[in-house]
């Protein structure tokens, strides 16, 4: 049987706002959410993108020639892509040596990807560190996680997910699975709609059936101005997170903008260029308001478990 | 730590008048020939000695507000010029000059054995010396070189005692006349502790502290520029002892040791301007036979110094280029913490006290670095961690589990491998013992001699063998098979010339005072500069480790195994600097693999590459006894200007662009992060590489906030370290604020930045280096 395959658009080694310890993350392609504030529209397609950043592009022409689409073109002293001819083969980022031109993701097998993973696992297993799968959205490859996650038995594995998926796909990930990131965006079912194109009830109803299952699950709200951070949203939404019980950490992960140079990658129009980004005050309030609870706050999402602590005490 | 109050002020007087005007320099013009015409008949180096006495004699005696422990070295930086006074005749001068050697053809590097001077006292090292001179008198034919190697010891020593007695009348003087009753009080404690030591062996913390910076400043101020070695184990017994005893409070125990402290810093020189081009090798010559004289700029070759701004030239002018770093007392290294000689942990409150001063006071010397094993406590790992967070680099981080065994693979008996210490840069020797020197091999510049068949492109001279043209190389084993040929000669030749011109600079150099406290001089009645010292390691360098490794990537993929860049296309390339060949450019630098992000594929050159230099080094010490040679990768500071000398290369690095420092990959090229690095990097086996091979690690610093932040510094160090690393400064820092201290520097003083063996204040950087010190943070 051919191996699990999944497109991978990144995996970053080092990274210390995904759980416990040192961490590598692994970022899939495909979402079920477009979320406008999303930092990494390149991974929201299942199928890769073709990302282009014309600061780099030395206008050598080398893609025009491998194009069979005729889809390059030259436009004044730059290189113009029509991207209704463009069929994806991404011959032209092979040509492409100062990387102007590149694919989104690429595509692994279970195996070559903990092969990957697996080479910090000196630094996993003295810092109590790990895996993160994100994305994109883990969920949506269900099989393929849980099988990459069986494989990395021994050192800490997380999912950083949005809810938005069957509940069969969690329980898959459950029993290989010792964190959840959970992304809480808005309590609001209309507005969640509006600003991330689905409804939020299932996200809900996954979230307190996660809770149920006695699994670590670390509440994440990206916390967008004037969106979900005024007085009546979050309100509702801190009045949901208090009726969930074992919740024991929250973190706020304060919006920024700097994704933008994504959107311009893929010829995608970014909804919230102008959009106010600074909300300090805010996230103070807010933050005091989650201690207040009772939660553990961590702003930026650094996160307070040791790896210590998670060697110490695996999760009941 | 809180800083007291004596502390806060001794910093304030660092930062707003030391480091305006660390002062001059002194004795260039004096002639003690002139002064004292009978000692022309002495031997050189008594007259030498003598010299040192001038220096005890008439070194300016100071006694600043508030501090403990007293005496300013001369102002003996590369900066600074000639320090010494006068001591050989015209014709001696010219003699020496024929074989590139003059006064100040002293080595350093090496610390001599403080502790000893501290214990006996120089009473007691005399008597030593004396009881040499008894026996020698006693044989038939008493050799009259030892017994002058062994008076001019007695009389070096006699001017150390002699700068002390000074300082002890002056603050004697000070406490008469003070009005405030407690510095009263403090200035007679200080009469006191000058009165005593160095002459005699420290009683208490003070006395050692004193003890040993008196000795520090009498060495130093003869132009050795030496590092401190073992600090810490050399004062915790004194300091324990007070305690104990409940002789002086906590506070003052830190006190003491800042006031230490700042006496190292006061000789910082801040203005970039102020600071000498050290880089030109012009004061470490190791001699040559004149025979062998080739005019070819090596280390240890003597060359007209070249010094100051020059202030009618651009900033990148070879006399403006690669300035700033030599702006303190050069060399003045300190290692702390590690296993005793019977492999216990020894490290100590002292050893606390170094590191958590340091970053508290936010001082700059000694340069300091830790030992670290696996039963180093945490507590002190957190303490390095929590330093190295915040941007600090350093303490550097040794190793000890995999430093140590190389020692012993060399045939160093267990007990001194243990006591090892880092010299002036961060090469291990063992402290007290040791003399050591090393010499470049560059490596780089091998890849251009086989490309251009033996030609330097910067020179136009051939400069080495001709291996054949270079596009007949059926495969990357034949190209790799002319590289091992090319570094075998250009290893032979620097062992050799080592071999041929040891102890040549004893003819015009000797240091009598250095030697009286370093193994076993006194016992052989040899100087330092002969064969005096118990170890006298050479270390060959591998210079641009990963641009010479990223360039045979490049050749061995492109050229040989994918074959879609022929041999010539890349040598027109390099011949033209990569004008007009941008693309192949942007092809090898971004789509070959390249070092330090845990590729196997280039990572495994580098592990042939090692093992093959290491080999080739190890062959000489079957060859010859007398010197011990040892294998390391460096660049020290000097990366900037040793690029400067180096051609374009295969890994795309454009004509007189920096190398990449000591064994860290190329900048702006390690882009997987500080963990690939560190598996890049200990790939290789580095037993035999025990003498130095440091990694410069950066990070971000806002990815070690918290509890959870200093843990995972802990761990990054821990894990290095169970993956056998070796030596590995961490730098932690975000571009912004380097950004910012180069538009406002007067905000960003104590902006302090670490790469292998260079620590310097940020703003004292020449721009180039700064630009890249801010590459390797900008990814």
């Amino acid at each position: 049987m051919k191996e699990q395959c999944a497109y991978v658009s990144n995996i970053q080694r080092f990274c210390v706002h995904d759980g416990p310890g040192i961490r590598t993350v692994v970022f899939l392609q495909g979402c079920p959410l477009t979320c406008k504030w999303c930092q990494n529209p390149e991974a929201l397609d299942k199928n890769p993108q073709l990302m282009m950043s014309d600061g780099l592009c030395m206008g050598c022409s080398a893609c025009i020639n491998v194009c069979t689409k005729s889809a390059i073109s030259v436009q004044g002293n730059k290189l113009l892509t029509n991207r209704e001819l463009c069929d994806l083969c991404f011959a032209c980022t092979k040509e492409c040596y100062w990387g102007a031109r590149k694919v989104s993701s690429k595509s692994y097998t279970v195996t070559e990807l903990y092969e990957d993973v697996m080479k910090d696992k000196e630094f996993f297993v003295q810092s109590g560190g790990g895996i993160t799968i994100s994305g994109g959205e883990p969920t949506m490859h269900p099989e393929f996680c849980a099988t990459l996650l069986q494989k990395c038995e021994g050192v800490s594995r997380a999912i950083e997910t949005c809810g938005y998926t069957h509940w069969q796909a969690f329980e898959m990930l459950l029993p290989v699975t010792d964190l959840f990131l959970y992304d809480l965006k808005m309590y609001d079912e209309e507005k969640h709609r509006q600003w991330t194109g689905v409804n939020n009830k299932i996200i809900k109803d996954n979230l307190k059936k996660l809770i149920d299952c006695n699994k670590e699950v670390i509440i994440r709200i990206p916390l967008i101005p004037a969106v979900n951070d005024t007085r009546e949203e979050f309100g509702r939404m801190l009045q949901f997170i208090n009726s969930l019980r074992r919740i024991r950490e929250v973190h706020v992960l304060p919006f920024h903008q700097l994704g933008i140079s994504k959107y311009n990658q893929i010829n995608k129009e970014y909804e919230m260029p102008n959009w106010q980004e600074e909300n300090s005050n805010r996230i103070k309030q807010i933050s005091k308001q989650l201690k207040d609870s009772g939660f553990r706050v961590s702003v930026g999402g650094i996160g307070f478990k040791t790896g210590k602590e998670s060697k110490e005490r695996p999760i009941e | 730590m809180k800083l007291t109050k004596r502390m806060k002020k001794l910093k304030d007087r660092l930062f707003e008048v030391e480091y305006n005007d660390p002062g001059t320099w002194h004795f260039k013009e004096v002639n003690i020939l002139e002064e004292h015409p009978e000692l022309t008949e002495e031997p050189l180096v008594v007259r030498k000695a003598y010299a040192q006495y001038y220096i005890g004699k008439n070194l300016p005696v100071t006694i600043k507000e508030d501090e403990l422990i007293v005496g300013n070295p001369n102002q003996n930086s590369v900066a600074w010029g000639t320090v010494m006074p006068l001591y050989f005749t015209k014709e001696e001068g010219e003699h020496a000059e024929t074989y590139e050697l003059n006064e100040s053809s002293i080595w350093g590097h090496h610390p001599p054995q403080y502790d000893k001077v501290i214990k006996k006292g120089i009473t007691g090292i005399i008597a030593e010396i004396n009881a040499e001179i008894v026996s020698e008198m006693r044989c038939a034919k008493p050799n009259p070189k030892k017994l002058n190697e062994w008076r001019a010891m007695i009389i070096a020593l006699d001017g150390v005692v002699e700068f002390a007695r000074r300082y002890a009348q002056e603050a004697l003087k000070l406490s008469l006349c003070c009005k405030d009753i407690v510095r009263k009080r403090e200035l007679f404690e200080i009469y006191n502790t000058c009165r005593h030591v160095p002459q005699n062996p420290a009683h208490n913390f003070n006395e050692a502290l004193q003890s040993f910076w008196f000795i520090y400043c009498m060495v130093n101020s003869a132009g050795e520029y030496v590092p401190f070695g073992r600090a810490d184990q050399y004062f915790y017994p004194y300091y324990k002892k007070d305690m104990d005893r409940k002789a002086i409070s906590k506070e003052h125990g830190a006190d003491l040791m800042a006031s230490f402290l700042v006496k190292c810093n006061e000789r910082i020189i801040m203005d970039t301007k102020k600071a000498e081009n050290h880089a030109t090798f012009g004061m470490f010559s190791q001699g040559r036979i004149p025979e062998l004289t080739e005019k070819k700029a090596q280390t240890g070759g003597y060359e007209q110094r070249q010094w100051t701004w020059k202030e009618n030239e651009d900033i990148n002018s070879d006399s403006n280029y690669n300035y700033g770093q030599s702006g303190n007392d050069w060399l003045m290294n300190c290692i702390v913490a590690g296993v005793n000689e019977n492999g216990n942990d020894a490290t100590n409150e002292v050893s606390y006290l170094f590191v958590d001063l340091m970053a508290s006071m936010r001082l700059l010397m000694p340069t300091l670095a830790a030992r670290v094993h696996k039963d180093s406590p945490e507590s002190f790992l957190e303490l390095l961690a929590n330093t190295l967070r915040y941007g600090q680099g350093e303490p550097m981080i040794y190793n000890d589990d995999a430093i140590i065994p190389g020692f012993v693979h060399m045939g160093v008996p267990l007990e001194d491998a243990r006591n090892y210490s880092n010299d002036g840069c961060w090469e291990c020797l063992v402290a007290g013992k040791s003399h050591f020197s090393y010499a470049h091999i560059m490596n780089l510049q091998l890849i251009e001699f086989i490309l251009f068949q033996g030609k330097s492109l910067k020179s136009g001279n051939k400069e080495a063998p001709d291996t054949g043209a270079p596009h007949i190389f059926k495969d990357y084993n034949a190209f790799y098979a002319a590289y091992l040929k090319q570094m075998k000669k250009a290893i032979d030749f620097q062992c050799e010339r080592r071999i041929k011109n040891f102890g040549l600079s004893h003819m015009i150099a000797p240091d009598p005072l250095f030697s009286s406290i370093v193994d076993n001089c006194i016992e052989k009645g040899r100087d330092i500069s002969q064969d005096g010292a118990k170890y006298i390691f050479h270390m060959l360098i591998i210079t641009g480790l990963s641009n010479t490794v990223d360039s045979l990537a490049v050749i061995k993929k492109l050229v040989f195994e994918d074959k879609v860049v022929s041999m010539e296309e890349l040598i027109q390339a390099v011949k033209d600097d990569w004008k007009g060949h941008e693309r192949l450019c942007a092809r090898v630098m971004n789509l070959v693999p390249k070092f330090g992000n845990d590729d196997d594929y280039v990572d495994a050159i580098a592990m042939t590459l090692m093992e093959d230099f290491e080999d080739m080094v190890d062959d000489w010490n079957r060859k010859q006894e007398k010197l011990l040679f040892c294998s390391g990768i460096g660049t020290f500071e000097n990366y900037a200007v040793l690029g400067r000398d180096t051609w374009a290369t295969p890994d795309g690095r454009g004509a007189g662009e920096a190398l990449a420092p000591n064994f860290s990959p190329t900048a702006g090229m390690d882009i997987s992060g500080p963990t690939s690095v560190i598996k890049s990097v200990t790939k290789p086996n580095l037993l035999r590489y025990f003498s130095g091979c440091p990694v410069d690690i950066s990070v971000n610093s806002n990815e070690f906030e918290g509890g959870a932040g200093v843990e995972r510094m802990v761990n990054l160090i821990k894990s290095f370290c169970n993956l056998d690393g070796q030596i590995m400064t961490i730098t932690s820092t975000n571009v912004a604020d380097l950004r910012d201290a180069q538009v406002n520097p007067h905000l960003h003083r104590d902006l302090r930045v670490r790469m292998g063996g260079l620590s310097a204040y940020f703003i004292a950087m020449a721009p180039a280096q700064q630009e890249n010190i801010i590459k390797r943070f900008s990814r």
